[in-house]
């Protein structure tokens, strides 16, 4: 038996690819959202994309692009919310959150089985089509170019936003940016992993990196190893031991992060 | 740099932080903001600084209105403004004082690294460059933030409390280079509460409270916060022996 045998399944290899260009994205963008220390939000955006998918399936339009409208008005939504800071952000995010939330289940009440949406809320990664995959990869291809073109003042704004509104950075307006590419990387993840679990693909693989090293380049890269092998990993045990997907990619996201958190405890002490 | 009946607020604040502030601030002279904690001292340097809107008043810095000459202006916050736990090196932040020069999406040059190089050389911190900034003491961090304002090579610089808690040789590099810098024909305008430092190393001063002007010059100031001191003082006394 070869570790390599169920990729000869085209949906299995259609599935480690779309796993490929999920995890690069959501690790990249990830990273700012970990050291930004706005994990609530990308939460929040992974559950308010619900009743954009859930429209777009009534209405039999690209589910895909209903996931990245509702993103991008969340997003939006939020920055909107809070801009004079007489609504704290956070606020803001809980507010735009639950009633995304509430509106995606109370559209998916009104159809006449859960079964057919079940996987939006927990993901079907091994039934990615290639249009989806093509979809992903201009969104990811996109997400990266502005992530790397924008890296220089998204780097400032996140550990010095003051020097960077003296020098003529837009801080928030670049923070509205950065919503925005994590909606999208949010609506590629929501494919894989479902809306219950994408905040963990954005959060963990950054979070166990920014354990194991001081450099923002290294935390990109090692974020992006983990994420991407995790999602492999997570597709094997799927195959060999019958069991969801989603969670299992996030589960070895998890064992991922806490052998980095033993390995710097155990550093620590010594 | 000339203030006149500046008013300024916090958003969503009832009182102001600032109310009729006046000033001029020669070029090429060193300027002190002195005052109690709340006075507004670090307020008027982030309204100079462009970070606070000008409520009402006219504020004209190095001749034109706020915002218009950006590059210009170095602004040193307070170290608990700061992320220090970024995972960015000592090196990596001083650059980001050239990023005015650089503009949206360009590299940095080889000319970049060497003017950041030598904002360190100065400031003495060359052989911690490659440290994450959070592994530094507050006095290195002081002098990392002044890095980057001569690596920016800003015309004004607005320091808020940089001799605050820091060590003495912090203390004694972050004087030289003012005074380089103010030899050099750059304004420099601090907030501190270092009374003697401020009539030995200041060429004009200013006393804030509660938001308003109350005295000008060098002498009136000393004579002013010893005033505030002795009531300070006495009011500490009398709550202890209550």
């Amino acid at each position: 038996m070869s570790v390599l045998e169920p990729f000869q399944y085209a949906f299995m290899r259609s599935a480690a690819l779309a796993g490929l260009v999920v995890g690069v994205t959501c690790a990249l963008v990830g990273t700012y959202v970990v050291l930004r220390r706005m994990a609530f939000i990308s939460d929040a955006l992974a559950h308010t994309v619900l009743p954009g998918l859930v429209i777009a399936y009534l209405n039999r339009w690209s589910m895909t692009l209903g996931a990245l409208v509702a993103g991008v008005i969340t997003a939006l939504g939020i920055g909107w919310l809070s801009r004079r800071r007489e609504l704290r952000e956070d606020t803001a995010i809980g507010i735009m959150f639950t009633a995304m939330f509430a509106l995606g289940i109370l559209l998916m009440s009104g159809v006449r089985t859960y079964r057919d949406l079940a996987h939006m809320l927990f993901g079907n990664i091994l039934g990615v089509t290639q249009a989806q995959l093509l979809l992903f990869s201009a969104v990811a291809v996109g997400v990266i170019v502005a992530l790397m073109a924008l890296h220089k003042e998204l780097e400032l704004t996140s550990f010095d936003p003051l020097h960077a509104q003296v020098i003529g950075i837009n801080a928030d307006r670049l923070r509205y940016v950065l919503l925005v590419l994590v909606a999208l990387a949010v609506v590629g993840a929501v494919q894989l992993v479902g809306v219950v679990l994408t905040s963990a693909l954005l959060i963990v693989p950054p979070a166990t990196a920014a354990l194991l090293t001081k450099r923002l380049p290294l935390v990109m890269l090692l974020a992006v190893l983990i994420a991407v092998s995790s999602t492999w990993v997570g597709l094997l045990l799927s195959y060999y031991y019958d069991v969801a997907s989603g969670a299992a990619i996030v589960l070895v996201c998890i064992v991922c992060f806490g052998v980095a958190w033993g390995w710097r405890q155990i550093r620590r002490a010594v | 740099m000339e203030a006149h009946a500046v008013h300024a607020r916090y958003a969503g604040a009832a009182h102001l932080a600032l109310s009729g502030v006046s000033l001029r601030v020669r070029w090429g002279t060193c300027f002190a903001l002195v005052g109690p904690n709340g006075a507004g001292k670090s307020t008027l340097l982030k309204v100079i600084a462009g970070l606070l809107p000008v409520q009402a008043g006219d504020l004209r810095v190095l001749g034109h209105e706020v915002g218009a000459c950006r590059a210009a202006i170095a602004y040193l916050p307070q170290r608990s403004e700061i992320d220090w736990s970024f995972p960015i090196s000592v090196r990596r932040l001083v650059l980001s004082g050239r990023y005015p020069h650089l503009g949206w999406l360009r590299l940095p040059s080889r000319e970049d690294w060497r003017v950041v190089d030598a904002a360190l050389d100065q400031v003495g911190l060359r052989d911690l460059a490659e440290r994450q900034i959070g592994e530094l003491s507050g006095g290195q961090q002081q002098r990392v933030l002044l890095a980057r304002a001569l690596a920016q090579d800003a015309t004004l610089l607005l320091l808020d409390e940089p001799l605050n808690a820091v060590d003495v040789t912090t203390q004694r590099i972050i004087s030289e280079v003012l005074h380089a810098l103010v030899q050099r024909g750059k304004t420099v305008i601090v907030a501190t509460h270092d009374l003697d430092r401020v009539q030995r190393e200041f060429d004009d001063a200013l006393f804030l409270s509660e938001g308003r002007v109350v005295a000008v010059g060098v002498h009136s100031v000393r004579e002013r916060t010893l005033q505030w001191m002795h009531a300070a003082n006495a009011f500490d006394v009398s709550h202890e022996r209550a």
